[in-house]
This record gives C-alpha cells, structure tokens and sequence, in this order.
C-alpha cells in the first residue's frame, strides 16, 4: 500500500466503545480521547442501511402465469426471455466507506417464452434479478456496475414453470442468495477508485427481473467495505482508521496535521478528529423510503418499466395516492413511518420549545413522476404542521426537494405518519413511479 | 458538499422575544424584551413603529434566520418588519391581498392568506439546492389562520439580502411606503427573532397548542449542544468545555444514527383477506401456514408480509405497527381477529410448521412474536394496531448473518365457529428497529473498556 493512500478495513460487526461519562472537576485523561478516536471507526462499521427494495409487499400473487397454459401453444403466455422489466429505481447516499450487497427471497421461478417468427415456444421456468447501479462520488466522479443473481425454476406442472396448491407450499419452497461485493470496480484494490467512492457518495439503483420471477422480498443495502483517502484530497473528508501502535508506544495521535510539501496527513490531530465527528453526526441518518410502484396482477409481466400510480384529476384537492377516497391529512390513514428518533437534531429540537413531546428531522425526497396537461403537486405530509411540496413536472423525472419531515420521538412513539398527498387538476393526471425519503442535513 | 451550518457566534441569538401581554397589543407593551437581554425596542415617534438602530447590532443578521409574528391584519398594505438598510427596501415583509416576503426589494414570495388573524413565520436558511451564489438561500414563508386552523407555506430561493443592516423595524417606516401597522387597524401580538431555522412545529407548540407528553419505555436519543471545531477556549464556542470532552458522551447518539426503519410498508396491493381454502390468486392458501405447530392457534404466516431484513449491530428489538381494516361483510356482528408480528433467525421452512430448514446450517430456528386479539366490524380505511416491542432473532452465520426475517400472521375468529364472512385488508407495517440499555452495556457506560 503507498504511503499516501491511507486504507483501512472497517470491521464488519466491530465491538462498540464503551465510554464513561466524564465525571466534573475530574483530571483529564488521555483515555476518552483515544477511545473517541478508534470508536469513529465503528461508525461505518454499522451501516445496514436498505436503499432499494422489492418484493410481494402485500400481494396475493404474482404477475407470471402459473404454468397451466401451455407454452408451446404458438400464442405468448410468458414472459419473453430477453426482456428485462424495471421494478424499482431508488437512490440514496451510503455512509463513508460502505458498498451494497443484494439479498433475495423467492419462490421457484415460472415459464418463460422466445418468439420465432409469428409463433412462441417454450424457453423453460427460471428467472434473474438484476440491480444497476450508478455511483456518484461527491466531486461528480462516476461509475456504473450490474449485478446479476438467478433463481430456479420450478419443475412441477405439465410443462414447468408450476405453483404448488397445497396449504403452505410456497413457504417450504422459499429458497434466498446473497450477492455480496457491489462496488465500483476495483473498489478495494485500487486505491485511487477506492478514494473516489470511500467518502459520502451515492448509489442510484435500478432493479429489473427478467423471466418467470416468484421474488418474495429482495433488498440492496449497505455494507462496510473499506475507506480510503487521497492524502491531498481537500474536502470535507471523515478520518477512520486510528494509528496502529506498539507495545512501546500506544495509539495516540500527532498533535498537529503532518504538512508536507505537496500533501498533508488526513489522519491525526485533534482537530480532524472533531472534524470527523461533526461531519457524521451531521449527516448520518436512517434511510425513510424507498418505495416503488408495482403491479403483481393481470400481465403486468409484459411490460419493460413499473407499474406506476396514476391519478386522474379531480376538484378535491391533496387527496391520498394510494386510496384516492381519502384527501388531506390524518395520522389514522395508512402511510410510511418517519423513524427518525435516532437523527433528531439539537437545532432542530429545542427542549424548551417542543418540551420531547416531537421531532423535527431534515430530509431530502426524491419523487420519481411526470404529470399530463395541467401541473399536478405532490405533498409529503407527516404532521399536522409539516410537509415538503414536490413540484411534478411534465416530462418524466426525479425531483428533488428538501424540507423538514416530523418524526418519531422515540422508537415506539405513534407519530411521523407520512402520507403522500397528491392533488390533481380535473382533466389533467399524474403519475408517480418511485418514491425516496432519506436524511438529509448536508 | 458543504454542510448547512448552524452558527453559535456570539453576536447571533437563539431567540429573541417582545410579547404584548395576552390580549394587550400596545405598541408599548410589545416593545418590552421578554428574552434574556432585556434591550427594548424603541417605539418610534408616532407610535407607529418599534425600531432598534445600529448595524452590526444583534439584529444584524441574514441567514440562518426565523421571524415569527403573530397578529391582525390590517385594513390597507402595510409592512409587518423592515430592515432598513440606507432606506432601501430591503428585507421586507408585507401584507396586502398577499403576504410578501422581498429582499432588496424584490419580491420572491406571494402567497395569498385567508383569516385576520395570523400567526407569520418568515425563514431564511442555506439552500442545500443552491447552484450558486443567485439562489444560496432559501426563504419559506408560511402563515397560520388561527381561527380557521390552517397552515399554508411557500418558499424560494435566492441570493443574499444586500448591505449591512442599518436598522431593524417591526410595524412600518415611512421610508417603506405603505401605513403603519397599528394607524391602518392592525395589531402585532407576539415578535419572535431566531438566529436559527425553527421549524413551525416549534411555533405552533408555543403559540398554537402544546402537544401532550409522550410515554415510551425507551430513552430519548438526541444530539447533544452541536460541537464544531470552534469550541476549544477562546472560541466562539468555547462555553462547552473543554474541546475534545464532549465528542466522547456525543458519539453514542452518532453510532445510533443509522439505525433506521426495517419493514417501513405502504402495501400498494391491499387484497381482501378471509380464510376460504381456495388455490385462486386472491386467496392463495399456499401461501400461508399456521404457526407454532399447534394448527389450534389459528394463527396464519402469509407469505405477502414476508421479508428479509438486515438489522444494525446495536438493535434488539423492533416497535412494529399495522394498519389493516378487520370487518365482517356479512352482518353488523364484531369478529374476532388476531395479529402477530414475527421475528426469525432464518427462514421458517417446512410446511404447516415452524422448524428449522434441513441442510448445513446447524443454527435452531430462534423466534421471537408479539400478539393481539381483538373484536371489530370497522368501516374504512381500517385503523393501527398491535403497536408492540418484539425482540429480534438474528441469525448468526452464512446467509442469515446479521439479517432478520419478519412476517406478520393473522388469526380470525379464534373464539368463534370459523366462518368465511370476516375481511382483512392490511394496508401498511412498520418495524422500527430499538435497542436495549440493560446496565453495563452502552449507552449507560458501566466499566470503561477499548474498543474492539
């Protein structure tokens, strides 16, 4: 490893540090401040942040047909082989030095079908799960990876590609994988790859299946990998990997930053140990939503994109998107939780004011939608008294938006409802694909 | 990627206050400074007016900046608050048939009003959106009819508001145009000044209602006094102590930050749910199993509220909720339901009951579930329910480590004959991921040791 490209290895499920509160008048010690030092370092190292999810999600079933028509039959049935369909596209940032990984739960795969010439054959039961993801470092550096995972197909009926029908069947036939390392190519053994993507970067990822898919429940999360620094990278960079010391002499830091002539040492003083602690404690926080609109029924199989929601107009304005019988806000209504109990701020949560009794949390949304004829708005609400306003455009794409979300105040707390309130001009309509609420204070 | 700071100098306030006495709006009685300083206002010749001169003065600030006022609207255009800078229209804002926020003198917020009586809230802060200096501030303006209890709320971005600030004015300077406040009818009931973004929620806790007290079995976890690199002594931030002290107490609550929510569902597909032993896609009895191996629980795994969840290191257990509708579609009579929420160290294989999945993973099947039984004939949209604090099962080696698996079972008429005439529709789930505080193990402290 060259000298100027500090690495360190994040441990995967590192021992907290345990920290005793510093009694007043007592002699300062140099303990606290070591401990402080290594226990930046657990930090990423807890990460399990999920940033894009799939799956039944209440669904009775799934959209590829259970395998009683035949395939061979000269009609399409069947997914076509090659077609990929979109199911999700979320994006979210990822906690110095983390990657993803791909968990997936499923059932055995259907029937899928090729088409030569006006006629369509059988091209057997199984199914692939693939996730795209593009990576964008903080300074605009990009990179795009695929990763692909694939799943049985069952052999049951006349043909293949068949459900069971006993009471419980599809619980014995679960079957999961894992796709571990989805990272920048040479992530962890290039350190000038690593140093790009180490420090507070963004994944953007798109999930797509292809087949005769039976998933269940598939996630992309965050995983600690490595953290890397470019010894004379000048922004606002986060120190982990306290010194390793002897015997003889024990961690303990350099008192000032090593200035050499072209470079300076990212790793010791206090101040970059304060520096560390601020910038993640101001911008690490819980992952809201990721939400994606699907369809399970019918042939939604036959599309390449998801099966949105769309809202045609009408007078009443904020009504809810996924039940449009209920308009405006009301906690009683279903909706995604703000679980942000462990990101509340001081500066946002006087205790002389809000007294414990709510939480006010930073966030940045990103909505995924487009509108026809007439500008429609969607409005994320958690509270009474807080919501974001996203401005839907008339040409398909991710709009961003910032605000302030209410939140949980405490882990069991019933509040932070968020509903998601569109209101719609009559003759117009709107329509919204994905959906992503995360933390966000800088 | 700069972080939206939130400046602890000592020549910005976290808040300033000059309240009239309830019901007492006398310029007199609004001048007085309710807040730590006790520096009045002056009211202005007239009577018309409440200033306080000098740039570089504690007013003399731009951003992050809340003005919270709360007040009657007058008969005719006025200006509501004024910084003066050499007579310019800077920094206004000012009711009409609208209410306006300008900054040197353009306007960049209208938004109409309904009520007389208001409670305005103006606040500017970094615009995290910015694309340069034009637009690196953002202004939402939101106002409060308090007899008709409804909040609307605008925002815009912009540059930052020109000059130094010459003076501060509540009510109206002739400079500006318009009438004063008080001579066009209006009233101003409570000035609020923070150096900080308040969000309205604040507000509305100390002017609107204050919300009830909060009961949880859990500890508040919040980020202490904001430590910056400004806090050693001799620096603006040197009243928290000693400077390397207070990241060592701060940096639990930093390691709790990610713990998010596992299992945050809105189910787009809302099926009806009864217990008819039919292969058909709408009710899919393959897909679900009664629990516990005991068939007379009656409780019923569902393969559709089924997922697979990785759980930070430090979690022990999740607040779940469900949203779901339970209701009889034959008759008015209430039925009986149950739910539980499941936890699993892997995947609960095999049948109509809950074991461990045969092959090379020699971990037993460990599983935590919370319950609740209740009778209802609900309209729609259905309410929250089971509410409870289960404990995780993590599994612990291959596949599964680190990784919950949660589902949710539902029971009908436990107590009745069964019959088919009940309805379930589960609309959301939520499972938000806690930890335990037994004593000795972090945050409590207990005996100091390294980190690993």
């Amino acid at each position: 490893m060259p000298q100027e490209y500090p690495r360190v290895k994040l441990p995967l499920e590192p021992k907290t540090a345990t920290i005793s509160a510093l009694a007043p008048n007592s002699v300062l010690r140099l303990d606290p401040n070591r401990r402080l030092w290594k226990a930046q370092d657990t930090i990423p190292g807890q990460a399990r942040r999920i940033l894009a999810e799939y799956g039944l999600m209440g669904s009775s079933s799934w959209a590829v047909p259970a395998g009683t028509v035949d395939p061979d039959s000269g009609a399409q049935d069947y997914p076509e082989r090659n077609t990929w369909r979109t199911v999700a596209h979320t994006q979210g940032r990822l906690t110095a030095g983390c990657t993803l990984a791909m968990h997936c739960l499923y059932c055995l795969a259907g029937l899928t079908q090729r088409q030569d010439g006006a006629n369509w054959f059988s091209s057997g039961a199984w199914a692939e799960l693939r996730a795209t993801v593009t990576w964008r470092g903080p300074t605009g550096s990009t990179d795009i990876t695929t990763h692909v995972l694939s799943m049985e197909g069952s052999n049951l009926g006349t043909w293949g590609g068949a459900e069971t029908t006993e009471a419980g069947a599809d619980w014995a036939g679960l079957r999961e994988k894992l796709v571990e390392q989805i990272e920048p190519p040479a992530f962890t053994t290039d350190p000038a790859v690593g140093s790009v993507f180490s420090e507070w970067s963004e994944a953007e990822i798109e999930l797509e299946v292809r087949g005769g898919e039976r998933i269940v429940h598939a996630i992309v999360y965050e995983v600690p990998s490595v953290h890397t620094q470019d010894h004379n990278d000048a922004d606002a960079q986060t120190v982990h990997g306290a010194p390793q010391g002897s015997p003889d002499s024990p961690r303990r830091p350099q008192t000032d930053a090593a200035d050499g002539v072209t470079f300076e040492h990212h790793r010791w003083g206090t101040t970059r140990v304060l520096q560390s602690h601020e910038r993640q404690a101001a911008r690490l926080g819980p992952h809201l939503v990721r939400f994606a609109a699907n369809s399970h029924s019918g042939n939604d199989w036959d599309l390449t994109d998801q099966v949105p929601i769309t809202i045609t107009g009408a007078a009443t304005p904020l009504r809810n998107l996924f039940d449009v019988t209920l308009s405006g806000y009301d906690s009683a209504h279903p909706g995604w939780i703000v679980a942000g109990s462990m990101a509340q701020l001081y500066r946002l949560n006087a205790t002389n004011f809000l007294q414990d009794r709510a939480a006010i949390i930073p966030v940045r949304v990103r909505v995924d939608c487009d509108y026809n004829t007439t500008a429609s708005t969607l409005r994320l609400q958690s509270s009474e008294f807080e919501w974001i306003d996203v401005a839907i455009p008339s040409a398909r794409a991710v709009v961003v938006q910032y605000g302030y979300l209410a939140s949980q105040v405490y882990g069991d707390h019933f509040a932070g409802i968020l509903l998601p309130l569109i209101t719609v001009p009559t003759f117009a309509s709107a329509t919204v694909y994905n959906i992503t609420v995360e933390f966000w204070e800088g | 990627m700069p972080i939206r700071e939130q400046t602890t100098a000592p020549q910005d306030r976290l808040c300033i206050r000059f309240y009239g006495d309830d019901g007492e709006t006398a310029i007199a009685n609004l001048a007085v400074d309710q807040g730590q300083y006790e520096v009045d206002l002056t009211v202005g010749a007239g009577s018309d007016v409440l200033y306080e001169a000098g740039a570089g003065g504690r007013f003399d600030f731009t951003s992050p900046r809340t003005l919270a006022f709360h007040v009657d609207v007058p008969s005719a255009d006025s200006v509501l608050w004024l910084r003066d800078v050499g007579g310019a229209n800077s920094g206004v804002t000012r009711v009409g048939t609208t209410l306006r926020v300008s900054v040197d003198a353009i306007a960049v917020i209208n938004l109409s009003y309904t009520g007389t009586e208001l409670i305005v809230v103006h606040r500017t802060e970094p615009n995290p959106a910015t694309t340069g200096a034009g637009d690196a501030y953002v202004s939402t303006l939101e106002i409060y009819d308090v007899s008709g209890a409804t909040l609307v709320r605008a925002r815009a971005a912009h540059a930052v508001e020109g000059g130094t600030m010459a003076n501060f004015f509540v009510g109206a300077n002739s400079t500006a145009g318009g009438g004063s406040w008080w001579t066009n009818g209006g009233t101003i009931r409570k000035v609020r000044v923070s150096s900080r973004a308040v969000p309205f929620t604040e507000i509305a806790q100390d002017w609107i209602a204050s919300l009830s007290d909060i009961t949880s079995s859990a500890k508040l976890v919040r980020q202490g006094l904001p430590l910056t690199e400004a806090s050693g002594v001799g620096d603006v931030g040197e009243f928290h102590g000693p400077a390397v002290q207070l990241p060592v107490a701060e940096l639990r609550h930093v390691q709790w930050r990610c713990m998010g929510p596992l299992m945050n569902w809105r189910c787009i597909n809302v099926p009806d749910i009864d217990d008819t032993a039919d292969t058909s896609t709408t009710h899919r009895e393959k897909i679900r199993i009664a629990p516990g191996g005991e068939t007379g629980t009656g409780f019923r795994l569902r393969l559709g509220w089924f997922g697979v969840f990785p759980v930070h290191p430090l979690t022990t257990a999740v607040w779940c909720q469900i949203h779901a509708r339970c209701f009889n579609v034959t008759d008015a009579d209430l039925r009986t339901f149950g739910f539980r929420l499941y936890s699993f160290n892997k995947l609960p294989i095999a049948g109509n009951v809950l074991q461990a999945s045969p092959g090379d993973d020699p971990a037993p099947l460990e599983y935590h579930y919370r319950e609740i039984t209740f009778t209802s004939d609900e309209a729609a949209p259905g309410s929250w329910r089971l509410q409870a604090v289960v404990p995780v099962a993590v599994g612990e080696s291959g596949i599964q480590r680190g990784k919950t698996y949660l589902g949710l079972a539902y029971a009908h008429d436990l107590l009745d004959a069964g019959t088919e005439t009940f309805r379930i529709n589960v609309s959301a789930i939520h499972c938000v991921q806690m930890f335990d505080t037994t004593a000795g193990l972090p945050p409590n402290g207990g005996p100091a040791g390294e980190a690993g």
